[in-house]
């Protein structure tokens, strides 16, 4: 039978193919981590975890430690995931429960996909120019004229970078959590309504829980794109290694303060500390590259525990 | 429950065409005919179901308990309506939550009455069955639960509300031969006091358990009647065909 013998060698072959891709994306990506671990290793300790950055990154051997850097990678997070994840989900929603084929629905699946292809420095560019407007002040700080008149707002603070974030992840967050939303099948919304339930409440109290993995998934997928993006800090939050708003940063009095003014994050710092930002310190560059990724890793872990509590009562077995 | 000159369809495409079916008080009506001829639309034009479908338009009228379905015009008063009409699909759909909570559900939705009350009627209904089965873990997640049980439990659900009505689509299709026998004897208790529609694809079930039968057929009802002589005699050589599995004639 050589017709079987034939599909058998195919399959083969499909077999190897698809084991030497696997093999190939786990080495590319055990070599990122372990170069990165390897470059690193030396850099990271307790004291550089803790000890805020130096004032300037400039000369071998400067740059300081992490400690307001992951501080401002959090912030940041945090802001733009507060921001962009009960917009989504209300677009979601409605594209999945309200829109389905309608002209309404097309009109906003055409504008995500156009978000989602529009570069992270357009967006940052485009947020700086409105948030330098004066009436965006309360986002940032104000830039007064010799005369004390307010001119313009000065446009980059963390909450300015956080609302652009929020703009950057918004398309990948809804069409995730649109997937998982469609996903759950049709029998749960129409059992509950066939018990009386309106529309909104079959959707709210049936379909979204059925589909928490999944919005939590998006939620984690938007909130490392923020741990990883630059353009946006770079342009929206500025060039500082520091927080510069009123010290100590830390103090409740200065929350508000602290929001509004500018800081770093561990992008800017590896950007700061690499051989091609001011600095030359890889070291510090890769020591801070190993914490972020280290941070994108533990966020993970903990959404798929998240996700799974979820499914836990969710799925079964 | 009463349908008269009922057309219906997706879109512009007929699904169902002038069907008229009288359906007697605590009786059972098995719903027949083959992939669709319209039997699930039929069934969720009864409870207005099929109002959330996209390009869903109907025709003629229904009347349940003597009232006028399509007259109602306040989403309320629909709603009200479909409280009072139990429901079964094919898939077992327990929410995703506790046994007890999918029981509450209903209750928690409209709250009426207490939930003492409700917690009461659900240990009544003995969960048509299901509890002594589950040895009283009512807390058990409801997808935990067997096909069989997880269809049990949405029967019980629907009789929380005091539904005279119960629409089952295909209700026992996904289910072993055991769980199927089961579910018919709750059927059969629940006719004195409740009226049952029931599509099957099962004519074994419908012959077992039916009163009457219609038989559908591309939209429209070919014949119905009651079930002993339709299976016996049909009068149209289409349902004889159907009924005893040949082709076409
Ligand atoms: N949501 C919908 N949108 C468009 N057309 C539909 C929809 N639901 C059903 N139809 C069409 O209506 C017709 C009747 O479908 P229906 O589901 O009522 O059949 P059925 O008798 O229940 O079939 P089955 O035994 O397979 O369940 C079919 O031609 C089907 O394609
Ligand atoms: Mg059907």
């Amino acid at each position: 039978m050589p017709k079987y013998r034939n599909r058998r060698a195919s399959s083969a072959a499909g077999a190897l193919y698809a084991w030497l891709t696997v093999a190939m994306i786990a080495a590319i990506c055990l070599l990122i981590v372990v170069t990165v671990a390897f470059m690193g290793k030396d850099a990271v300790s307790i004291d550089f975890l803790l000890s805020e950055p130096s004032a300037s990154a400039l000369g071998a051997g400067e740059g300081g430690g992490v400690s307001t850097p992951i501080v401002g990678t959090v912030i940041l997070t945090l802001i733009g995931i507060a921001i962009a994840l009960p917009v989504s989900l209300a677009t979601s929603i409605y594209m999945a429960y309200y829109a389905r084929r309608g002209v309404a629905g097309g009109a906003i699946g055409l504008a995500v996909d156009v978000l989602a292809g529009v570069p992270t420095v357009v967006i940052a560019l485009f947020a700086l120019a409105v948030f330098t407007n004066p009436a965006f002040t309360f986002l940032s700080t104000p830039v007064e004229t010799g005369s004390g008149i307010v001119e313009r707002a000065y446009g980059r603070s963390f909450l300015a970078a956080g609302a652009a974030m929020a703009v950057m992840i918004l398309p990948f967050v809804v069409k995730s959590i649109t997937e998982a939303l469609r996903a759950v099948p049709q029998e749960y919304a129409d059992g509950a309504m066939a018990l009386g339930a309106t529309k909104w409440r079959a959707v709210f109290r049936v379909s979204v829980p059925a589909a928490r993995r999944g919005i939590v998934t998006g939620a984690v997928l938007g909130m490392g794109r923020i741990m990883g993006d630059t353009a946006i800090v770079w342009l929206t939050l500025g060039g500082t290694l520091r927080m510069t708003g009123p010290q100590p940063w830390y103090a409740p009095s200065n929350w508000l303060d602290t929001l509004r003014n500018t800081g770093g994050t561990l992008t800017s710092y590896i950007y700061y500390t690499s051989p091609a930002g001011e600095g030359d310190n890889p070291s510090a560059a890769f020591g801070a590259s190993l914490v972020l990724i280290a941070v994108i890793i533990l966020l993970n872990i903990a959404a798929s525990v998240l996700g799974r509590a979820g499914s836990e009562r969710g799925r079964g077995r | 429950m009463n349908a008269s000159g009922i057309s219906a369809g997706y879109f512009g495409t007929g699904a169902l065409f002038d069907v008229n079916l009288s359906v007697p008080e605590n009786s059972i009506y098995a719903l027949i005919g083959p992939s669709g001829c319209g039997k699930s639309t039929f069934l969720r034009s009864v409870n207005r179901l099929n109002d959330h479908i996209r390009g869903f338009r109907l025709e003629g009228e229904i009347t349940v308990g003597g009232q006028p379905v399509y007259a109602l015009r306040d989403p309320r008063r629909v709603r009200e309506l479909r409280m009072g009409i139990g429901m079964i699909f094919q898939r077992p759909n327990p929410l995703p939550m506790t046994v007890m909570q999918n029981m509450l559900f209903p209750y928690r939705e409209h709250i009426r009455g207490r939930r003492e009350d409700a917690v009461e009627l659900a240990m009544e209904l003995r969960l048509a069955g299901l509890l002594d089965e589950l040895g009283g873990r009512l807390n058990t997640h409801a997808e935990r639960l067997s096909g069989g049980q997880q269809q049990r439990l949405c029967i019980a659900r629907a009789l929380m509300l005091d539904s005279k009505l119960l629409l089952l689509d295909e209700p026992c299709s996904a289910l072993d031969p055991v769980s199927t026998y089961r579910i018919e004897d709750l059927l059969l208790n629940l006719k004195s006091t409740h009226t049952i529609i029931m599509v099957t694809h099962n004519m074994e079930q419908a012959r077992r358990i039916s009163d009457y039968t219609a038989f559908f057929w591309n939209g429209r009802i070919v014949e119905s009647g009651e079930s002993e002589r339709l299976f016996a005699s049909p009068a149209e050589a289409l349902t004889d065909a159907y009924v005893r599995g040949v082709r076409e004639p």
